[in-house]
């Protein structure tokens, strides 16, 4: 009867139920991998403070270092910019806290049309200067594979389909609501299994990388 | 019905205007989004029209879009549109019954072949007929004989046009829109549960003065369902403004702020309650307090619920999210392990070898 209503109830109902089954199962699976398969036991006494400076890490490396952003401004201000936008147009708009309070019980005051929408413009931009970066250098080109190309699109499109559904771009508002909500289910899909695990893995990473150098007694 | 009075001279009749009915072609024209030159148009077009025959038929429905039309704040000029058509068959209103009713529609549509208006309220159950008959004859039966003759149908309310409450699922009697069976004629949608009046009476006259009006892609008349309710809302800046009511009874319900997280339908329902409102332009339910259920689309008693937000997932994805949690800790537990275990293997099989083993001849 209404291709667009039958389109979105899939894409809210059992696609979405699916791609946040794989989401929560890849997740869990990656992190009890990381977790069992543990490291090896560094016998050898420490010259510094593993723990505390792991743990100092996991925060310090969200401070770039100085002189970096003078060298690679794109890469480091677009990666803030998508960053801070992705989230604040995430976890500041209404009908996303709606649902965060249907699955959790969590519930906080959304933010106006003007910053949400702001935000969600500047990630985008953000991404575009993101991917040039990565296409103009030859260097990052070389180390640029499928799979990241795959995951900066997967990431625009929520916020792109997002953004059009919002503003009703494009006539049928249930149409749009359903592309935005399969471009998430999209994106729950190759969460576990692509380097967008780095949202969950970075707190390893960085530990692992802090506890090193804190155990050798060097900055890190 | 051999002598068909003009709308002209039954609005002396009753005493109604040339001014107040010059106002009304105005409104309409304005409802229908149309320029008000088109006024006086309109006005010629209804005057000059003779009383259209209208057979109207109600299969399985509860009356309300009935009742919705013959409670338009009457007495009014829209109440006069539907004196003026000529309706010859309507079970619900007529005062004849059994064969005598029968033979009204019968007679209808041999004196007007080809040139009266089938107006249908409720779906057409096809799984199972019995569920609604009337003079032994299933609601199929009536409407395919009914529209050979028709110029055009007009569908009142959701159950009509889409199948509405009774093609809910599981859908027991198996109730299809008129257009599921009908298929070479001209179907006006007037969706709603039920309609607005106005939109009803608008459709009529447009349909006398310029003939079928123009529909959106789900049979619709754009003038009256080419907006969504949310864009058309006088809550709307709340929403921009991100000011929700979280409950029905919390500041923000009190304060008359946005309905959306209670689960309002209004940003993908077309129709024009928060324009042209209900009961003369009283209200309208979000006015009321209430989030719009969607009433005009199809389908809308299967959208997840009246009371979940539009971004709220509909399915168990809870239960499904936390099995995923366990299969994922069983497979990369194991999965760990099975490293572990070819780690050690793989150190146990480990041989050394000194620089005398690579000198000795092999």
């Amino acid at each position: 009867m209404n291709p667009a209503f039958t389109l979105f109830m899939w894409a809210r109902g059992p696609a979405f139920d699916v791609a946040l089954a794989i989401f929560a199962a890849g997740i869990t699976l990656r992190l009890v991998e990381m977790v069992v398969l543990g490291r090896k036991t560094d016998l050898a006494p420490a010259k510094g403070h593993p723990i505390r400076q792991g743990l100092a890490t996991i925060f310090t490396r969200s401070i770039p270092r100085p002189g970096l952003v003078r060298f690679a401004p794109g890469t480091y201000l677009g990666g803030y910019v998508f960053h801070l936008g992705f989230f604040a147009a995430f976890l500041l708009f209404a009908p996303h806290i709606a649902l965060i309070r249907d699955a959790l019980g969590l519930s906080w005051p959304a933010a106006n049309r003007a910053i949400v929408e702001s935000a969600t413009a500047l990630a985008v931009v953000a991404a575009i200067i993101l991917f040039f970066s990565r296409v103009m250098d030859p260097v990052r080109r070389a180390l640029t594979g499928f799979e990241d190309y795959l995951v900066l699109l997967l990431s625009v499109l929520p916020l792109v389909t997002g953004y059009v559904a919002a503003n009703k771009l494009f006539g049928n508002p249930e149409m749009m609501l359903a592309v935005h909500v399969l471009s998430v289910d999209a994106l729950l899909i190759v969460f576990p299994f692509t380097k967008l695990m780095h949202s969950v893995s970075f707190v390893f990473s960085r530990y692992y990388n802090g506890a090193i150098q804190g155990r050798k007694g060097a900055e890190s | 019905m051999k002598t068909r009075p003009l709308l002209s001279e039954t609005m002396a009749a009753h005493g109604v205007s040339r001014r107040t009915f010059m106002k009304y072609c105005a409104t309409l024209a304005s409802v229908m989004a149309l320029p008000p030159a088109l006024a006086p148009r309109i006005a010629q077009a209804l005057e000059r029209a003779r009383r259209p025959s209208v057979i109207w038929l109600s299969f399985q429905e509860c009356t309300g879009c009935t009742e919705s039309i013959t409670r338009s704040h009457a007495p009014t000029i829209e109440e006069m549109i539907f004196n003026t058509i000529s309706l010859d068959y309507q079970d619900t209103l007529q005062a004849a019954a059994g064969h005598q009713a029968e033979a009204a529609r019968h007679q209808a549509m041999k004196e007007n072949y080809g040139k009266y208006l089938v107006v249908v309220e409720g779906s057409i159950p096809v799984a199972n007929p019995a569920y609604s008959c009337f003079a032994g004859r299933s609601n199929l039966d009536v409407l395919k004989e009914t529209a050979a003759g028709a110029a055009a149908i007009v569908t009142v309310g959701t159950c009509a046009a889409y199948g509405g409450i009774p093609h809910a699922m599981p859908n027991p009697t198996g109730a299809r829109a008129v257009s599921d069976i009908i298929t070479d004629k001209p179907i006006i949608n007037v969706p709603g549960c039920p309609p607005i009046p106005v939109v009803m009476t608008g459709v009529l006259a447009h349909f006398l003065t310029f003939g079928v009006p123009e529909l959106d892609d789900l049979g619709r008349p754009k003038a009256f369902y080419g907006d969504v309710i949310h864009d058309r809302c006088y809550r709307r800046p709340f929403y921009d403004k991100g000011l929700f009511a979280e409950t029905f009874d919390d500041e923000g319900a009190r304060a008359g702020w946005c309905l959306y997280k209670l689960g309002c339908k209004g940003p993908t329902t077309h129709s024009v309650c928060a324009t042209v409102k209900w009961n003369g332009g009283v209200s309208f339910p979000i006015q009321s307090g209430h989030p719009c259920l969607g009433c005009t689309q199809p389908d809308f008693w299967d959208g997840g619920g009246f009371y979940k937000p539009l971004s709220v997932p509909t399915g168990d994805y809870r239960a499904l999210a936390a099995g995923g949690v366990g299969v994922g800790a069983v497979v990369g537990a194991a999965g760990a392990l099975v490293g572990r275990g070819v780690k050690a293997e793989a150190a146990r099989k480990h041989e050394t070898v000194d620089a005398h083993d690579l000198e000795k001849p092999s």
